[in-house]
């Protein structure tokens, strides 16, 4: 806990004069959640990025042994028909890191566009686009993403797709709810006035305001993304032709009594990339506020 | 002064507001006159709807329910309530009418650098050198010190002093005619409050300004204005040439205000 507060001590309002990306990050490393879940974050994407070079055998690819628990050879174990655990977790990042990322964004470009609009125009389009995301709300999860798999199949994108689908209406709440609050301030006012382009106030003037929060929210929604994809893979739904975590879990129930290794190693990561998104979201929610001075505060 | 023709004319400004079931009769039939380079001040407790007849003036009456709004507005001959919305924003945008206000941190976008909030007022149709030193221009017009450097800043970076000041370069940067000034010291400390006040006269002057300065404070009316209209109950209760307000008040509420004032001014002065 010390290491942490003398790091941030010796300048803590001189980053705030400049504010790029590079001062934001350079703030985060200096907070311990977030140096924790950038640490964690930056090796699993390496990992992912040089899969072929870090994995040692082929995920799909069968060896001598099957069943066999951790060795030398087979770090993690191999599975009932003798393919390499390592192999398939390194592997399955790719697929898992991707499904996450790829579903936040997608969530905050649906989510955010739709925020945007409800928040800004109020009156009729307000009261629509709320409803609908008000009815995304009340369906279950997992049971919207289940009838989109099983209506369109289980194609890689599909489920990108299926997974943002779930996680949008989150996204477009808290668009809406800045847009809302931001709408009426003096500034915005002032702008109107000064008579610059509905488009202009709605991303120059507000939406600068507005995305620190969000920023946040899209961290959060890529461990959420992550989660909904294992449990996809966990019931067999997930894309055949990829490796991922979820999908190693859905073979290794069978085995959970005699092949550990099988379940414990994947279930590990995503517990990890999941740990580590939810750390990195904590840290940058710490500074991300261009009004507070500097790194300090929050739960250090 | 007396020959200056009339800039802004208000007869029987009518401002009635839905508060709820209520309807509250924020201004009740109010006559105003601003002439050409004239300073008005607009005196009463709070609530007297000073600061509503401005925003009335100037149509800037957002997030309110408005029950009746009539009477005669014209700015130089111009109606302004029948007006429609694109003459007025022009108005707004070139040698019309600017306000600044006694919050001025809420009217600027924390996300910002203040030389882009100045140029986004500039007004349009003025072919003076481009808009960068345009903006350094009006900075340093509004006796800022350093305008490449500041012009860079966010709002959280300056003082109140130096905040309000930007509104004013803001407000300037349209070259309006008749500047109101909502309370616009209000928020300030005493020694920042005379600094401002003294810029605002001061760019009065040189611009030839028409102002109109809403405040509580007559002190601030007895320096800068020439002629004062009293508020109260949303009714003009007195409107006199500030001399003989303050030497001869026809009204009792007027003699009370100056009173109180003096008595508090000899007070600040004691302490």
């Amino acid at each position: 806990m010390g290491n942490s507060n003398t790091a941030a001590a010796p300048a803590p309002a001189a980053v705030n004069s400049d504010r790029g990306w590079r001062a934001l990050f350079a703030q985060l490393l200096r907070t311990r959640h977030g140096s924790l879940g950038a640490g964690i974050l930056i090796v699993m994407a390496l990992v992912a990025l040089m899969a072929g070079m870090i994995a040692p055998f082929d995920p799909l690819q069968q060896t001598q042994t099957s069943l066999s628990p951790p060795t030398a050879e087979y770090l993690f174990g191999t599975d009932n028909i003798g393919r390499d655990v390592f192999s398939q977790v390194v592997y399955g990042a790719r697929s898992s890191l991707f499904v996450g990322l790829g579903a936040a964004l997608a969530a905050l470009l649906v989510g955010g566009t739709i925020g945007i609009l409800a928040g800004y125009f109020q009156g009729p389009v307000e009261a629509v686009l709320m409803r609908v995301v008000e009815l995304f709300q009340t369906l279950p999860v997992i049971i919207l993403v289940l009838c989109a798999v099983a209506l369109f199949g289980s194609n890689f994108w599909l489920l990108i797709a299926a997974v943002a689908l779930a996680i949008w209406p989150m996204e477009a709440r808290l668009v809406y709810g800045q847009y809302i609050k931001l709408r009426d301030r003096e500034f915005i006012a002032a702008a109107r006035v000064a008579d610059l382009s509905t488009a202009h106030i709605m991303f120059r003037e507000i939406l600068p305001n507005a995305i620190q929060p969000v920023i946040v929210q899209v961290a959060l929604d890529a461990s959420i993304a992550i989660l909904i994809e294992a449990g996809l893979g966990f019931l067999g739904l997930s894309d055949p032709d990829m490796v991922s975590w979820g999908r190693l879990l859905f073979v290794a129930q069978d085995y959970m009594d005699s092949a550990w290794w099988m379940s414990l190693f994947p279930g590990a990561a995503i517990c990890l990339a999941v740990v580590g998104l939810n750390l990195f979201a904590d840290g940058l929610n710490e500074v991300i506020d261009p009004r507070s001075g500097g790194a300090t505060g929050g739960l250090q | 002064m007396t020959a200056q023709p009339i800039l802004l004319d208000v007869r029987d400004l009518k401002v009635h507001l839905r508060v709820g079931p209520v309807l509250v009769k924020a201004i009740d039939g109010v006559d105003f006159q601003v002439r050409h380079g004239e300073c008005v001040g607009i005196v009463g407790e709070s609530g007297s709807g000073k600061s509503t007849m401005a925003r009335a003036v100037t149509r800037l009456m957002p997030n309110v329910a408005i029950g009746e709004l009539s009477g005669d507005l014209k700015f130089e001959g111009r109606d302004i309530l029948a007006m429609p919305d694109r003459e007025l924003r022009s108005l707004r945008r070139g040698r019309g009418f600017s306000m600044i206000f006694q919050d001025p941190l809420g009217y600027l976008n924390p996300t910002q650098r203040i030389g882009r909030q100045i140029e986004e007022a500039l007004s349009r149709d003025d072919a003076a050198g481009s808009d960068k030193a345009r903006v350094h221009a009006l900075l340093d017009e509004v006796g800022l010190p350093d305008p490449v450097n500041l012009a860079r800043r966010y709002p959280h970076e300056l003082s109140g002093g130096q905040r309000q000041r930007v509104m004013i370069a803001i407000a300037l940067a349209s070259g309006p005619q008749l500047l109101f000034a909502d309370e616009p010291t209000t928020a300030l400390d005493a020694t920042v409050q005379l600094q401002v006040l003294q810029t605002l006269y001061r760019l009065h002057r040189e611009r030839n300004m028409a102002m109109a300065i809403i405040t509580h404070d007559l002190g601030v009316v007895a320096e800068l204005c020439d002629r004062v209209y009293v508020m109260r109950g949303g009714k003009v209760i007195e409107t006199a040439d500030t001399v003989s307000l303050f030497e001869a008040p026809r009204h009792d509420y007027s003699r009370r205000l100056i009173e109180l004032s003096a008595r508090h001014h000899n007070q600040e002065a004691r302490a």
